[in-house]
């Protein structure tokens, strides 16, 4: 995130996605096409090359000719630097080495991000791009967007980490024209890219083992298999499991009284397997298939309770997904991206309680969509390039819980429509990148009325210039107008939901300043971000108070003005030692700015004001030590600001330690994480303990 | 070594013997130093809280006076907090005070001063209490599992049940028999009777959609309920078994023969909440629109009414209202309706005020 990185051709071809691959020779050397394009494509320094001579023959991809090992030095900009849109990103070695346990944990680290972790592996946890809300957050997963218009936001929690390559966090959207609409449509947008098959030693597969295992009964083994299928065709396979009992050990503090509890009813076992097909065709298109399927089976241990500490509620869910991208250049100037998926989600809730006719309820929801987009790129000459995406989807819902107050199902159905052209234009030091999406969404109910129709135009528009001619120093602006749809649960929850509800609208703006620099001294680069930001959100969706009844409703209004600032920088202290520095700190102002509110003026529930994190990895010969430390200043778990609701500050610690081990043709990765190292009791949510100190333990092994 | 002993153990027993004496007497010889000092004439309001926050509290004010404590009076005298959704509060004749709360499943015994003397954990198969009331020295409390539980209050523990239906809500004591509402949610909507003699004899009353609140005034039950579409029919439960609907109502409270209601509604269009005070003469059976209230700050017509509570020592009407989000609002009006005094409870959603006077 945001580190200036040496990097090896002979790692990934996604690390160098400016270089042009043909410019290298197959005897080590680099010649560069064109300086201009160098410095154009962000790297910066000078670059010294070397070639080892190894017969090993690392192939790529087939479209990509086999390379001796050509190793590159230098830095390129980061990409927090350089674009239009403040963008972060953490890869999986930046994950790893740190001690990063899920995606959650991955996010937090980013500047901007607000994740509600309801504590433990099988807590729900959700993004929120600068307190925005979830709703508006797309989650990205190798290229499509996932949805779940039955909640209206994603649990990250129940993706895994075990596969992932790179994890980017953009606020607006990402910089790149050729997007599917969808993409466009949010506040802000999680990628998550997973490994892309990568063969060594002349073999035309590879197989990775990993292991890892910690406190609260925490084990998770996950394989991965890579295979060549001729000449152009790249199959990858991934399972993985998880179980943990989850019991870990929390202080509750009830008034004078301090207890040792444990978390009670907190299990899971998950299982995620996906496969992945990654064709290229001879005019150089390319198709990838993805088939991805998740199971999990766990409790929910609910708010602490004082004096009862009795918990059955459990739930399991299963999602299914299979998706194709096919990317095709049409001719210099024209390319088309095309996407489908289909995607079916299941998941039953359960409770057993003597208040319930029977001492069981059940609650059953199955969701399907049904999508499909196209991009079609025109870059009619260099530095302009426009766009137009349209993404069609169907929503449907089948459950035994949205129904009216006649107990008649209603099996919503959803089609949406959403149209965005995009402009994207670089001359000189500047860059400006302009977007323009039309929404269109109908529903239809199997019984009572229909919501209305709704259309909107959303835009958005983002300059990014730079300052100095030698040196990468940017100033960017960006406002992005952007709105959710309510979701099904909005709409028709049992009793609560209001089929007359509006879409919730959001403002962002954001004005920033970047700078990069590099060297070939004891400080290898360094790098900092300043942005600050203002948003609101108006007609906010939330459950609001009648006498006893609460129902869904567009009142809100609130406002966030802030500051993220990121800083990192890169030492080399010796020879195969370098030091890695990084830090983000958040200050933000959330208030509601309804005067009619019985909140009006004050913080909103857990935002706290000064949050940040920080990270320290020393990467050495023999092993590496990565250190980190998350803290999140003090917030309120009402919207009361009072003493009694009142989330004390906390700070997380980690230390990780890690080696790699290289035996003949096999390479192992060995690690030891301790985290929370200093015990802190803490939660995000209130009376949602997270765990306190712990142990992860883990092994790879790659042949 | 065996004097020794022996004295030790003449020692043990003696002072057991008198543990016995001291428990046979009226607990309210048994009242501890409080950290707080109250006030002779004084009440104690049960702030709800919200689900899963375990805020329930107890707020304090001396009636005469309408001073409260600065905080929570139950974590005062205590140093722990009441738990999670605090739902009935209720004074026995010795000045005991039992609080149930709902979803921490338990019933706290207090003193007059609020100090815990014991508590019952309910069993999980009752399931979560919810209101109760009092025949000599029998707690009877609706229970979500389908229950009223019968609880002996000097040894807080449960005597014995009755299967009654299914989520009882409250509960009233009337003419020797125990009646409750069966709001199953909406798929039970009866009111259950018991022979508190017998504790089993069951019979049932048809009524509304969701029933929620019952209560007794002068010889004539009332039932409020929910109904399909939250509009809070209340009528009466004749004695012939059966309904007749009288109006909406969210909240009331009964003195002497004059039953006060409160409406609430919440128009969904444009999120604001009205709120029509009136009374109903149970003995001539004739409703009155207007307001008893007299001078009542403007705001109270706005908010929303959580409770309706009459000090019987002076017949004063205490109004709790509620906007969900802040710490309640207590109004007190004489009982001539003029208007009194307005002052904050020290929690969330106050659902219920008991007054005592020794």
């Amino acid at each position: 995130m945001g580190f200036g990185k040496a990097f090896a051709i002979d790692s990934k071809p996604e690390d160098l996605p400016q270089m042009d691959y043909t410019s290298v020779s197959r005897k080590g050397r680099l010649t560069l096409s064109s300086m201009k394009q160098i410095v154009f494509m962000g790297f910066v320094c000078s670059m010294a090359c070397y070639a080892t001579a190894q017969n090993s023959t690392d192939s790529l991809n087939s479209d990509i000719r086999a390379l001796h090992q050509v190793v590159v030095e230098g830095h390129r900009t980061p990409i927090n630097v350089a674009v239009t849109h403040p963008q972060q990103e953490m890869n999986r070695e930046q994950m790893e080495l740190t001690g990063v346990t899920s995606i959650a944990d991955a996010a937090k680290r980013f500047a901007g991000t607000n994740v509600r972790d309801y504590g433990g592996i099988g807590g729900m946890k959700t993004v929120s791009v600068r307190n925005i809300g979830a709703h508006h957050t797309a989650v990205s997963y190798d290229g499509i967007c996932m949805s779940n218009t039955q909640a209206g936001q994603i649990d990250v929690g129940r993706l895994s980490l075990d596969n992932v390559q790179t994890l980017s966090f953009s606020i607006g959207h990402h910089s790149d024209y050729m997007q599917s609409a969808r993409h466009l449509a949010s506040a802000g947008i999680l990628s998550i890219e997973t490994e892309r098959p990568v063969f060594k030693n002349g073999r035309p597969w590879a197989l990775r083992t990993h292991v890892s295992g910690g406190s609260f009964g925490m084990v998770n083994p996950s394989l991965r298999y890579y295979q060549q299928v001729g000449g152009s065709t790249l199959l990858s396979l991934d399972a993985n499991y998880t179980h943990a009992d989850g019991s870990y050990p929390f202080t509750l503090v009830n008034g004078a009284r301090r207890t040792r509890e444990y978390r009670n009813n907190s299990n899971i076992n998950a299982f995620h397997t996906e496969a992945n097909i990654y064709q290229t065709f001879a005019d150089s298109s390319t198709l990838n298939v993805k088939a991805y399927w998740f199971h999990s089976n766990r409790g929910l241990p609910g708010a602490v309770i004082l004096y009862n500490n009795i918990s059955r509620e459990r739930l399991h869910d299963e999602d299914f997904f299979t998706q194709a991208i096919w990317k095709k250049p049409l001719s210099k100037q024209l390319q088309l991206h095309t996407r489908l998926k289909y995607t079916h989600s299941w998941s039953l809730y359960e409770d057993t309680d003597v208040k319930y006719a029977g001492g069981h309820n059940e609650e059953i929801n199955r969701q399907d969509e049904y999508y499909a987009s196209a991009t079609l790129g025109w870059e009619p000459f260099s530095g302009l390039q426009f766009s137009v995406a349209e993404d069609l989807s169907v929503n449907t819902l089948r459950s035994n819980v949205i129904q009216g107050n006649n107990l008649l199902p209603l099996s919503p159905r959803r089609f949406t429509s959403l149209t965005a052209l995009t402009a994207n234009y670089s001359w000189w030091r500047l860059k400006v990148y302009a977007t323009l999406l039309g929404t269109f969404a109908t529903e239809h109910v199997k019984n009572g009325t229909n919501p209305e129709d709704k259309r909107r135009l959303s835009p958005s528009v983002a300059v990014n210039f730079r300052l100095l001619q030698n040196e990468p120093l940017y100033v960017r602006v960006m406002m992005k107008n952007t709105f959710r749809m309510p979701s099904f649960n909005d709409l028709y929850y049992l009793r609560m939901g209001n089929r007359g509800l509006l879409p919730e609208r959001a403002n962002e703006w954001n004005a920033g300043v970047t700078w990069f620099h590099s060297s070939r001294g004891f400080i290898r680069s360094v790098s900092l971000t300043a942005d600050a930001y203002y948003n609101n959100v108006k007609d906010k969706i939330v459950a609001f108070p009648g006498t006893y009844v609460w129902k869904m409703a567009n009142f809100g209004k609130v406002r966030m003005r802030g500051v993220d600032i990121t800083a990192a920088t890169e030492a080399v202290l010796f020879k195969r030692t370098s030091l890695l520095i990084q830090a983000t700190y958040t200050y933000q102002k959330t208030e509601d700015e309804l005067k009619k509110s019985a909140s009006y003026g004050r913080q909103l529930p857990y935002t706290p004001q000064h949050s940040g994190n920080g990270s320290i990895l020393l990467r050495m010969p023999w092993f590496n030590v990565g250190y980190t430390v998350l803290m999140q200043g003090e917030r309120w778990s009402m919207a009361q600001n009072t003493p009694q609701y009142r989330l004390k500050p906390y700070w997380e610690q980690s230390i990780t330690l890690s080696r790699d081990i290289q035996l003949n043709k096999t390479s192992l990765h060995i690690q030891a994480s301790l985290q929370n190292l200093t015990d802190e009791q803490y939660e995000i949510i209130r009376y949602y303990p997270m765990p306190g100190r712990h142990f992860v333990a883990s092994a790879t092994m790659t042949l | 070594m065996k004097i020794r002993s022996f004295i030790f153990g003449a020692l043990s027993m003696l002072a057991l013997a008198a543990g016995f004496t001291s428990c046979s007497d009226d607990d309210n010889d048994d009242i501890s130093k409080p950290n707080v000092e109250l006030a002779k004439t004084r009440a104690f309001v049960l702030d709800e809280g919200n689900k899963g926050n375990n805020n329930a509290g107890i707020t304090y004010f001396d009636w005469t006076e309408d001073a409260t404590f600065s905080s929570d009076l139950f974590v005062a005298q205590n140093k722990h907090q009441l738990g999670d959704v605090g739902q009935d509060i209720i004074a026995d004749a010795n000045g005991n005070i039992y609080v149930i709360v709902s979803v921490s499943r338990y019933i706290t015994k207090l003193d007059k001063n609020c100090v815990e003397k014991a508590t019952l954990q309910m069993p999980e198969e009752l399931g979560d209490p919810r209101y109760g009331v009092l025949d000599g020295e029998n707690l009877y409390v609706t229970c979500y599992g389908g229950y009223i539980a019968r609880i002996n209050t000097k040894t807080m523990k449960v005597t014995g049940k009755v299967a009654i239906g299914q989520n009882p809500e409250y509960i009233i004591k009337e003419n020797g028999s125990l009646y409750c509402t069966n709001s199953g949610w909406g798929s039970d909507n009866r009111v259950a009777k018991v022979e508190i003699p017998a504790f089993e004899a069951v019979s049932y009353y048809d009524v509304m959609y969701n029933p929620d609140r019952i209560i007794a005034v002068n010889g004539h039950i009332f039932v409020q309920g929910y109904d399909y579409d939250y509009s809070y029919p209340w009528g009466e439960l004749k004695s012939d078994g059966t309904f007749l609907n009288k109006g909406q109502a969210s909240a009331w409270a009964a003195y002497g023969n004059t039953l006060y209601l409160a409406y609430s509604e919440t128009n969904w269009s444009t999120y604001a909440t009205t709120t029509k005070f009136y009374t109903y003469d149970v003995e001539n059976g004739t409703l009155n629109e207007a307001s008893p209230l007299k001078n009542a700050p403007e705001e109270l017509a706005t908010a929303s009414v959580y409770s309706m509570n009459v000090n019987p020592y002076t017949g004063d009407l205490y109004i709790t209202t509620s906007d969900f989000v802040n710490n309640g609002k207590i109004y007190h009006f004489a009982s001539d309706g003029s208007f009194i005094k307005k002052f904050d409870s020290t929690g969330l959603n106050s659902r219920k005020i008991l007054f005592l006077n020794d």
